[in-house]
C-alpha cells in the first residue's frame, strides 16, 4: 500500500471526526445564539423598564409602556392549574397501566395515550376553543358560578363571565397536553420497581390501594417529582393551544373564568402586528424571560432525573 | 375496619380506571371532532385549489405544498447534521466533559419552547433578508428537528455491539468506514424511525412559522418568498369569522393530524416489519 | 522473575524448516493505569503452523492475541510495551499503518460477527478497503474465499441474501472467509468455536487444518482437547505470564512445568 493511500485515509478519518465534532458543537452554538439574539433584541426594553418590567401590569402600545406581569401571571397560573389537574390523573393512569390492567390492555391503552402526545398543539387549541370551551361553559361554569358564589375563596376563583375561554380553560387544555408525557414517565418509574417489593407487600396482606399508596408511589417519589418539573417546563412554553383558549386579554384577575394572556400567547398574537420598536423589543424581552424560566425549570428536571439514574 | 379497607381499595381501583377513561376520551373526543368537522370539506378541490379570499371557495393546495417543501428542506438540513452530531457523541465524545455538556444542551434545545426558535430565526434570518421567507421557516423547523435526530442517533449507535466494531477494525477498516458502512447500516431502521419522528414533530409546528415563513395566499414555490403552510393557515382560518375559512381550517386540521398519526404509527411498525424480513 | 521458568523459546524447539512469522519479545500490557495484564511475554509464531494458546480464564491469552493486531487500540487507556515483530517490522513502534497491519494479521472473533449486509458484501467489504477490483475480479475473490472457508457449496445460491440468515457455524465460516479474502499472513482466532455446537465446531477445526497450508494461525481456546487436536505448538499462560511454550505433543504428554501439568490434568481448569 502506498503512503499516499495511507495519508488520504488518515485524512478522511480526521475529516469525518471533525465534521461530526462541528455538528455536535453546533448545538451549543445555537443555544448561546438564541440567548444572545433574544438579549440583543430585548435590550432597548430592558434598558428602559429595568426590573420594573417584571412587575408592571401595564401593556400599552399607545403610551409605549410595557410590563410582563400580566403575561407572567397567566403563564404561571395556567401551568400550575395544568400540573394540579394532570398529576393526579396521570398517577392514576400510570397505576392502572402498571398495576391493575392486564398486559394486553395496558399495552394498547399506553399506545393510545402516547398518540395524544403526537396531536399538534394547534389542534388542541381548536378543539379547546370550539368544542371544549362551549361545553365547559354550559356544564361547569354556569353550575360553579351558582354553587360557589357564596363560598369564600372558591367564590372569588369561580366568578366572572361563563364564556368558556380563560385561565382555567387553558389550564385544563394544558393538562390534557402534558398528560401523556407525565403518564409515560410515571409508568416508566413504576415499572422499574422490582417485583419482589410488590410480592413482599402483598405477602403481608396489604391490598392494592395500600401497596400502591404506601409502598410503590413513595418508592418512586423523586422520579415523579422530576417528571412533574419536566411537564411544567412543557406547559410554561406551550404556545398555540394557550393562544386559542386563554382569551387574549392583558389583564390580571383572581377569577379563573376571566380571559387572560400568557407570555407565549402575547408573543404569538402581537409580534407580527407590532410596528413600534419598543413594542417589538418588549415582546422579545418576554421571549427572553420565557427562555430563562424554561431553561431553569428544564435544567432542574434534568439534574433531578440524572441524579436518580446515578443512585 | 376491614370493610373500610375494602371500600378504600375499591374506590381507589375505580378511580384509576376512571382516570384512564378520561385520558382516552380526550383522545376520542379530539379525533371525533376532527373527523366530524373535517370530513365535510374533504373533497378534491381541497388538494387542487389554493386558499381562497374571504367568502369564496377554494382549497389548501398551496398550504400543503408549502408545508411539504419547508418540512423537507428542514429535514434535509437537520438530518445530516443531526446524524453526525449524534455520531460524535456516541463514537468520539463518549464520556468526556464536552460530550456530557453537549448532551445536556441538546436536551435543553429539545425542550425549548418552539416559539422562541421562531423569534431567533426572525432575528437572524428574516431581519437580514428583509422579509419572511420559506428558507426562514425551513431553518426554524430544522432547529427543532435537530436535537431529536441527534439524540436518537446517539442512542441507536450505542446499541451497536462492540463485536461489530472490532470485526470491522479487525479487517483494517478505518474508523469512519466502520461507523458509516457498518454502524449506520446496523442502525438504519432506527435512523429512519428517528427521522420519521422528527418529521412528525415538525409538521404540526405552528409557532415557529408565524414569524419566519409567515403565510402566502398564493401558490409559491420560491423559498425566498413568504411561503404558505398548513399550520399557520389553519390558525388564521380558524380564528376568522368566515365560515368557508373555518371549514377549510377543520379539513386542514384533520389532514395534518392524520398525517402525523400515520407517521407515528409507521415509525412504530417499521422496526417490527424490518425484523420480520 | 524468580521462580518463573523464563526460557528462550528458541532453545526449546527449532528445526530447519521453521521460520518465524511473528515474534513477541518482552511484551508487557497494561489496562487503565497500573493493572498489568501481561508480563514479559516471549513467544515465537511459526509460519504455516497452528499455535494454540491455553490457560485459565483471565490468564491473558486473549489479551496477547489482541496485541498481535493492536485491536486493543480501539479503547483508550490500554497500552503495550515491548516488541512484536511481524517479519522484520516491530508492529508496536507505530511505523506500520494500523489498518495495513490488520490486513496482514486478520482476526476471527469468539462470536460470529456477520456485518449487516449480504453474504457477498460481507466478503467484498474488506476487499474493497484495499483493492479496486472489477465486478468479475471481485466475484472471483469472493468465490475463492468462500471455497477456502468450505462455505461455497452451501451459499452459492444465495450470495445476496442477508448474512444473518446463515446458521451460527456458517456465519463463523463466513467470518473466516472474510478474513481469508484479504490474503493475510497471519490469522488470529479468539475462541472461534466457543459459541458453536459440536458439529459446527468440527467443521471449523477441519477448516483450520487446511488453512495452515496457506496461513499462519494463532488460536486462543479454553478447550484443551481442541488445542491438542488442531495445533502444532501450544503456549500455556497463567496470570499474565507465559509459563511454557513447546510442541503441542510435548505440552500434553511431557510438560516440563508443574503448573502446566496441573492445568492439563484438570486441577485448575
Amino acid at each position: 500500500m502506498s503512503t499516499l493511500v495511507m495519508k488520504s485515509r488518515w485524512h478522511s478519518d480526521t475529516l469525518f471526526q471533525r465534521a461530526c465534532w462541528s455538528s455536535a458543537i453546533l448545538i451549543g452554538v445555537l443555544l448561546v445564539s438564541i440567548l444572545l439574539s433574544l438579549l440583543h433584541g430585548a435590550w432597548p426594553a430592558l434598558e428602559k423598564f429595568g426590573f420594573g418590567f417584571l412587575f408592571s401590569t401595564e401593556w400599552n402600545p399607545i403610551t409605549s409602556e410595557y410590563g410582563a406581569a400580566n403575561a407572567l401571571y397567566g403563564t404561571l397560573v395556567s401551568s400550575f392549574i395544568a400540573i394540579l389537574l394532570a398529576l393526579p390523573l396521570s398517577l392514576a393512569i400510570g397505576v392502572f397501566l402498571t398495576e391493575l390492567a392486564p398486559a394486553w390492555m395496558s399495552h394498547s391503552v399506553a399506545a393510545a395515550i402516547e398518540l395524544l402526545a403526537a396531536v399538534p398543539s394547534i389542534i388542541y387549541g381548536m378543539w379547546g376553543l370550539f368544542v371544549f370551551a362551549p361545553w365547559f361553559s354550559e356544564h361547569f361554569q354556569l353550575w360553579a358560578l351558582d354553587a360557589f358564589s357564596e363560598v369564600p375563596v372558591l367564590g372569588l376563583l369561580f366568578s366572572g363571565p361563563p364564556m368558556g375561554v380563560g385561565l382555567l380553560t387553558s389550564g385544563i387544555i394544558l393538562a390534557f397536553m402534558i398528560l401523556p408525557i407525565l403518564t409515560a414517565l410515571i409508568k416508566e418509574a413504576l415499572s422499574t420497581i422490582p417485583n419482589v417489593m410488590r410480592e413482599a407487600s402483598y405477602g403481608i396482606g396489604a391490598n392494592r390501594w395500600e401497596v400502591t399508596f404506601f409502598v410503590l408511589l413513595p418508592a418512586v417519589r423523586s422520579a415523579i417529582f422530576g417528571a412533574v418539573i419536566l411537564a411544567l417546563g412543557r406547559a410554561l412554553g406551550e404556545t398555540m393551544a394557550v393562544t386559542f383558549v386563554i382569551g387574549g386579554a392583558q389583564d390580571m384577575n383572581t377569577s379563573l373564568f376571566m380571559p387572560a394572556t400568557s407570555v407565549s400567547a402575547t408573543i404569538a398574537e402581537q409580534f407580527n402586528e407590532a410596528t413600534n420598536d419598543m413594542h417589538i423589543s418588549s415582546l422579545l424581552a418576554l421571549g427572553l424571560l420565557l427562555f430563562v424560566i424554561t431553561f431553569a425549570v428544564m435544567a432542574v428536571a434534568r439534574i433531578l432525573m440524572r441524579k436518580r439514574k446515578l443512585s | 375496619m376491614r370493610l373500610r379497607r375494602k371500600i378504600t381499595n375499591m374506590v381507589f381501583q375505580l378511580a384509576c380506571m376512571f382516570a384512564t377513561i378520561i385520558g382516552l376520551s380526550v383522545l376520542v373526543a379530539i379525533l371525533y371532532t376532527l373527523v366530524s368537522k373535517g370530513l365535510a370539506g374533504m373533497q378534491w378541490s381541497l388538494f387542487t385549489e389554493i386558499t381562497p379570499g374571504p367568502g369564496s371557495e377554494g382549497g389548501l393546495a398551496n398550504a400543503m405544498l408549502g408545508s411539504l417543501i419547508m418540512t423537507s428542506m428542514g429535514i434535509l438540513i437537520a438530518a445530516p447534521i443531526g446524524v453526525m452530531g449524534g455520531t460524535w457523541l456516541a463514537e468520539y465524545g463518549a464520556n468526556s466533559k464536552v460530550a456530557s455538556t453537549i448532551r445536556f444542551l441538546n436536551g435543553m434545545l429539545m425542550s425549548a419552547p418552539s416559539i422562541l426558535i421562531g423569534l431567533f430565526v426572525y432575528e437572524m434570518v428574516v431581519i437580514n433578508m428583509g422579509h419572511f421567507s420559506g428558507w426562514a421557516g425551513a431553518i426554524a423547523l430544522a432547529i427543532i428537528a435537530l436535537p431529536v435526530i441527534i439524540s436518537t442517533t446517539e442512542e441507536m449507535l450505542k446499541l451497536v455491539p462492540t463485536s461489530l466494531r472490532e470485526a470491522g477494525s479487525g479487517l483494517g477498516a478505518p474508523k469512519w468506514k466502520v461507523v458509516t458502512l457498518l454502524g449506520y447500516r446496523a442502525i438504519s431502521t432506527g435512523l429512519v424511525t428517528g427521522i420519521l419522528l422528527a418529521i412528525a414533530r415538525i409538521s404540526g409546528e405552528t409557532a415557529p412559522l408565524l414569524f419566519t415563513s409567515m403565510n402566502n395566499s398564493f401558490m409559491s414555490l420560491d423559498p425566498n418568498q413568504p411561503m404558505a403552510n398548513l399550520p399557520v393557515t389553519i390558525y388564521q382560518f380558524a380564528m376568522s369569522p368566515d365560515e368557508t375559512w373555518n371549514q377549510l381550517a377543520w379539513s386542514g386540521a384533520l389532514l395534518i393530524t392524520l398525517t402525523i398519526l400515520a407517521l407515528n404509527l409507521s415509525s412504530r411498525l417499521l422496526p417490527r416489519l424490518a425484523k420480520r424480513r | 522473575m524468580s521462580h518463573v521458568a523464563y526460557m528462550n523459546p528458541a532453545e526449546v524447539v527449532e528445526t530447519d524448516s521453521l521460520t518465524r512469522r511473528m515474534d513477541v519479545q518482552g511484551l508487557n500490557f497494561y489496562y487503565n493505569r497500573g493493572a498489568q495484564a501481561l508480563r514479559d511475554v516471549n513467544l515465537p509464531i511459526y509460519k504455516n503452523r497452528v499455535t494454540a494458546m491455553i490457560g485459565p480464564s483471565g490468564c491473558g491469552k486473549s489479551t496477547l492475541l489482541r496485541c498481535m493486531n493492536r485491536i486493543y487500540q480501539l479503547y483508550s487507556g490500554q497500552f503495550a510495551e515491548g516488541k512484536i515483530m511481524l517479519d522484520t517490522t516491530n508492529i508496536l513502534d507505530g511505523s506500520m499503518d494500523i489498518n495495513e497491519l490488520r490486513s496482514k494479521v486478520g482476526m476471527v472473533f469468539q462470536k460470529p460477527t456477520p456485518f449487516p449486509m449480504s453474504i457477498y458484501d460481507n466478503i467484498a467489504f474488506g476487499v474493497k478497503l484495499y483493492d479496486k477490483l472489477s465486478k468479475r475480479q471481485m466475484d472471483e475473490r469472493v468465490e475463492k474465499a468462500l471455497r477456502q472457508a468450505h462455505l461455497w457449496e452451501e451459499v452459492k445460491e444465495k450470495l445476496h441474501q442477508d448474512a444473518s440468515s446463515l446458521s451460527g457455524g456458517q456465519q463463523q465460516r463466513l467470518c473466516i472467509a472474510r478474513t481469508v479474502a484479504l490474503q493475510p499472513e497471519v490469522i488470529l482466532m479468539d475462541e472461534p468455536t466457543s459459541a458453536l455446537d459440536p458439529i459446527a465446531t468440527q467443521a471449523i477445526e477441519q477448516l483450520i487444518e487446511q488453512l495452515r497450508n496457506d496461513y499462519t494461525i494463532v488460536i486462543v481456546t479454553h478447550n484443551m482437547q481442541q488445542a491438542a487436536r488442531i495445533s502444532d505448538y501450544t503456549a500455556f499462560m497463567y496470570l499474565g505470564e507465559l509459563v511454557e511454550f513447546d510442541e503441542t505433543h510435548n505440552i500434553f504428554s511431557n510438560a516440563r512445568e508443574q503448573r502446566t501439568r496441573d492445568y492439563i490434568a484438570g486441577s485448575f481448569g
